[in-house]
C-alpha cells in the first residue's frame, strides 16, 4: 500500500500482549538511519493508527530519513484482542482518564519496541504521543537511541522510572494542554537530566490540531541531531 | 447508609403516572426496586401515558416490564373495596403513597376529599388485610394550615385551612398515624412544599402553584402586545404581598430524590420529612424573572392592608383572579422546620439547588414551550425534519437500553450546533447516565459542552460512519468548552451510535409519516 508518493507503507504483524497487532511499516527511497516507533495516544482519546499526529510523523520522518514503526493495540482496529469500546472501560476513562486496558497497552508497546530493534537492525527512537509518551518512557531499553515526548501526560501518570533513561530526550509541549499545565512541563524538564531539547508550541493544545507539520519538524530534527545526520537538501 | 429494606425491594406505588409520581418511580428504579403500580382504568392508556412521561426520564417502559420490575394493577383507588383488588399481587414490601388530588376546592365528582381520604382509606384497609406493615405517604408541607409559628416535623393538631386540599391531605394523614399506631407498622411521611419543573431543564408535566403567576404575566404581556416598549415597562400594577416574602418552590427532582433516599433506607423511616427550600426565592426575585421573560415592567407590591379590591384596573383584576387562590404561598409563608430532612441530605449528599434569575427562567421557558402542558416542548408544533424525528424520538428510544444508560457517573449536558441552512441547535441533558431532557433552539438551556459540525458529518456520526473524535482531530467538527470532557463524551456517543446506528433514509420516511 502506497501512502504517498516515494514513501512506501508495508502493512506487517507483530506478536503482542493479547496476539498479533497489526502495525504499518513506513519508509522512503532513501536508506533509513532509524527507526521512529510510534507510540499513539489513549484509544479512547483518539489513539489508533490513523490519528492525524501520527500519521503525520510517519510521512513526514522519511525526510530525515528515517522509518517509522505505528501499530494500533490490542483490541483496536484489526489488533487482535478483546474490544475496548465497552462500558465499564469508557466509565473508568471518564472518571479517572485511566482504563483497565493500561497495562496491556504497555506490554504492545514494549513488544513492538523489541520488534523494532531485533528485526530492523537500525538506531530504534521512541515517539510517544499523550498516554503514548508515558509509554515511551516506560520502556527501558539499553539500545533506544532517542525518545520524543509529545504531549506528555505528566499529571496523569508518574514519569518516573526505576531505571533512569540514559538516551536524549525531547519534549513537545503546547501553552494549553488540559493534560498538562505547562508550567509542569517546563518544571519536569529543568529537572529532566536527560532532556536536551524542548520546544513549546504556542496556541496549540493537546491535540496540535493543525500544528501537526511542526511537531514533526521538531522530531525531524531531533532524530538527525542524535544521529548526526546533516540536513538533505 | 447500612440498613435497606432488601436489595431488591418490591414496593407498591400509587400515583405513578402523576406529576410527582412518575419522577418518584425513575428514582425508585434507578436505585434497583421493582414496582407494582396502581394504574387507573383503562390500564392500556395509563401504560402508554406512563411509557412517554418514563422515555422523557430516560427509561425503557416496555423493557422493565418484560424484565419484570415494574408490572400494574388496574385499578381506581377511591372506588376499589378490598374485594375488588385484583389477586395475586404478589408480597410487597411496602406502599409509596403519591397519588392525590390537587384541586383546591370541592368538585363536582368528590375529589380532593375522594382521592385524598376515601382513597389513602382503601389503601390501609388493603394493607391490613394483606400484611403490608410500611407506608411511605407522600402529603403536602401546607397540612399546617394557617400558622404563625414555625412548623414543626411531626403531626400537627387540626389547624385552619385555606382551602379544602389541606383539609383533605390532614386528614390523610391523621388516618395513616392511626393505622400505624398498631405494632410493627412504620408510617413515613415527605411533605414537600410547592413543586416545581426539575433542575436541570424546568421539566413539569404540571402548571399550577407558582405557575398561575408565571400564567397571569404572560396573559398581561399579550394584552400590551402591542404597546410601545415604555408603555410595557410601566404597566400600572399592584401587587398584593411583600417582595421580601418567600415562594417555597422546590423542583420536583429533588422531591423524588429524596422521597426515594428515605423509601430505601430503614434508617428513615418512621418520621416526617418537610422537603422545603432551605432558601426559597422572594417574590421579588420571582416577579423580577417574570418581567425579564415577558419584556413588561412597571409591577410593584402592596401590603395586603392596603389593597383595596374594589378598587383595581383590568390589569389588576386579571393579576389577583389568577393568583388569588394561591395567595397564600406567597404571602405571610410559613416557616418550615427541616432538621430530618437536613438529616438525609448530609447523609445522601442529595440537596435542594438554589434558584436563581437562570433557574426561574428555566422553570418559565419550559412551561412557555410546552404550551402550560398541551405540547411536549421538544416536538415543534408542525416541524417533522429528520432532525427531531432524531432528538425527540430515535435518541430518547435507545439511549435508554444502551450502555450508556449503565454510566451512573454521566451527568453532562450537551450541546450540538449543527450547520444547515443557518445552525440547528439541540441540547441534550444527562443525569447518571439518563437522557432526561432534549432541547431544540439556539437559547434554551445552558450546556456543559458543544459540538458544532455540517450537516454531513452530523449524519455520518449517528450512522456510526464516523467517530466524532477524529472528525474534531481532522478539523471536520468543532469543540467548544471543555475539550478533555468533550473529547471523553465523543467516545461514549461514537459507542452509542456503532450500537443503535441511526439510517437518515428511515428517519426520513417516517419524519413524513408523522
Amino acid at each position: 500500500m502506497m501512502c504517498r508518493e516515494a514513501i512506501t507503507c508495508e502493512q506487517i504483524t507483530i506478536s503482542g500482549h493479547s496476539g498479533r497487532l497489526s502495525a504499518s511499516l513506513s519508509y522512503g527511497d532513501d536508506q533509513p538511519r532509524a527507526v521512529g516507533v510510534l507510540l499513539n495516544p489513549h484509544p479512547h482519546m483518539g489513539g489508533h493508527i490513523d490519528n492525524p499526529l501520527i500519521r503525520t510523523l510517519a510521512t513526514h520522518l522519511v525526510d530525515a530519513p528515517a522509518a517509522t514503526l505505528r501499530f494500533d493495540y490490542s483490541g483496536i482496529g484489526a489488533s487482535a484482542g478483546a474490544r475496548v469500546d465497552v462500558g465499564e472501560s469508557m466509565m473508568a476513562f471518564w472518571d479517572t482518564g485511566t482504563a483497565p486496558e493500561d497495562q496491556r497497552f504497555e506490554a504492545d508497546a514494549q513488544a513492538v519496541a523489541r520488534w523494532a530493534r531485533r528485526e530492523l537492525a537500525i538506531p530504534v527512537v521512541l515517539i510517544g504521543y499523550s498516554f503514548g509518551a508515558f509509554l515511551a518512557h516506560r520502556i527501558t531499553d539499553e539500545q533506544i537511541v532517542g525518545r520524543i515526548f509529545i504531549c506528555p501526560t505528566l499529571t496523569q501518570h508518574a514519569f518516573t522510572s526505576a531505571v533512569p533513561l540514559s538516551c536524549p530526550t525531547t519534549v513537545i509541549f503546547s501553552d494549553n494542554d488540559f493534560a498538562t499545565p505547562m508550567n509542569t512541563t517546563r518544571q519536569w524538564i529543568a529537572a529532566s537530566q536527560t532532556t536536551t531539547r524542548s520546544l513549546c508550541i504556542p496556541g496549540a493544545n493537546h491535540f496540535m490540531r493543525g500544528h501537526e507539520p511542526a511537531v514533526a519538524d521538531e522530531c525531524l530534527l531531533s532524530i538527525r541531531t542524535w544521529l548526526n545526520i546533516g540536513a538533505t537538501s | 447508609m447500612s440498613a435497606k429494606h432488601s436489595d431488591h425491594p418490591r414496593l407498591l406505588l400509587t400515583g405513578a403516572t402523576g406529576s410527582i409520581g412518575h419522577y418518584v418511580l425513575a428514582e425508585l428504579l434507578q436505585r434497583g426496586c421493582d414496582c407494582v403500580l396502581l394504574l387507573r382504568p383503562s390500564i392500556e392508556k395509563s401504560w402508554q401515558r406512563l411509557g412517554k412521561l418514563l422515555a422523557d426520564l430516560g427509561f425503557d417502559v416496555p423493557a422493565l416490564i418484560d424484565s419484570g420490575r415494574l408490572s400494574g394493577i388496574e385499578a381506581d383507588l377511591a372506588d376499589l373495596a378490598d374485594s375488588d383488588w385484583p389477586a395475586p399481587i404478589g408480597p410487597i414490601d411496602a406502599v409509596v403513597h403519591t397519588a392525590a388530588s390537587t384541586q383546591f376546592q370541592p368538585t363536582a365528582g368528590g375529589d380532593p376529599e375522594r382521592t385524598n381520604v376515601r382513597g389513602t382509606q382503601h389503601l390501609l384497609r388493603w394493607m391490613t388485610t394483606h400484611n403490608v406493615n410500611r407506608m411511605h405517604l407522600v402529603s403536602s408541607a401546607y397540612v399546617c394550615g394557617k400558622i404563625e409559628v414555625p412548623v414543626a416535623e411531626t403531626g400537627l393538631d387540626a389547624p385552619v385551612f385555606h382551602n379544602a386540599y389541606e383539609q383533605s391531605k390532614w386528614t390523610s394523614e391523621q388516618y395513616c398515624t392511626d393505622w400505624a399506631s398498631h405494632h410493627d407498622r412504620t408510617l413515613t411521611i415527605v411533605r414537600p412544599s410547592v413543586v416545581v419543573g426539575d433542575t436541570p431543564t424546568g421539566r413539569s408535566t404540571k402548571f399550577s402553584g407558582f405557575y398561575l403567576c408565571a400564567r397571569a404575566t404572560e396573559l398581561l404581556s399579550r394584552a400590551c402586545a402591542d404597546s410601545p416598549q415604555s408603555q410595557r415597562q410601566s404597566i400600572k400594577l399592584r401587587l398584593r404581598g411583600y417582595p421580601n416574602d418567600r415562594q417555597n418552590i422546590v423542583p420536583v427532582d429533588y422531591v423524588a430524590a429524596m422521597t426515594a433516599a428515605i423509601v430505601s433506607d430503614e434508617t428513615w423511616h418512621g418520621r416526617i420529612y418537610h422537603l422545603t427550600h432551605p432558601d426559597p426565592p422572594s417574590n421579588g426575585q420571582i416577579k423580577e424573572a417574570f418581567e425579564i421573560f415577558f419584556d413588561i415592567g412597571g409591577g410593584r407590591f402592596v401590603r395586603p392592608d392596603a389593597f383595596d379590591e374594589s378598587d383595581l384596573n383590568d390589569f389588576e383584576r386579571l393579576f389577583w383572579d389568577v393568583s388569588r387562590p394561591i395567595e397564600h404561598y406567597y404571602i405571610d409563608t410559613p416557616d418550615f422546620q427541616r432538621d430530618n430532612t437536613a438529616e438525609v441530605e448530609v447523609a445522601t449528599g442529595i440537596h435542594c439547588p438554589a434558584y436563581n434569575e437562570t433557574s426561574l427562567l428555566r422553570l418559565i421557558r419550559y412551561a412557555v414551550d410546552s404550551g402550560w402542558g398541551r405540547r411536549r416542548p421538544q416536538r415543534l408544533a408542525g416541524n417533522t425534519s429528520e432532525y427531531t424525528a432524531y432528538f425527540t424520538d430515535f435518541l430518547p428510544a435507545h439511549i435508554a437500553r444502551s450502555q450508556v444508560a449503565q454510566m451512573s457517573g454521566l451527568t453532562v449536558s450537551i450541546r450540538f450546533i449543527i450547520e444547515n441552512n443557518g445552525d440547528n441547535h439541540w441540547v441534550c441533558c444527562f443525569d447518571k447516565g439518563r437522557l432526561i431532557g432534549v432541547h431544540h433552539g439556539p437559547n434554551t438551556v445552558r450546556e456543559d459542552i458543544a459540538y458544532r459540525c455540517g450537516d454531513d458529518v452530523f449524519w455520518e456520526a449517528v450512522a456510526g460512519e464516523v467517530h466524532p473524535q477524529e472528525a474534531f482531530l481532522d478539523g471536520r467538527a468543532e469543540i467548544v468548552g471543555d475539550v478533555e470532557l468533550a473529547m471523553k463524551m465523543a467516545m461514549i456517543l461514537h459507542a452509542f451510535n456503532r450500537e443503535f446506528p441511526c439510517d437518515r433514509r428511515r428517519l426520513r420516511t417516517e419524519a413524513v409519516k408523522g
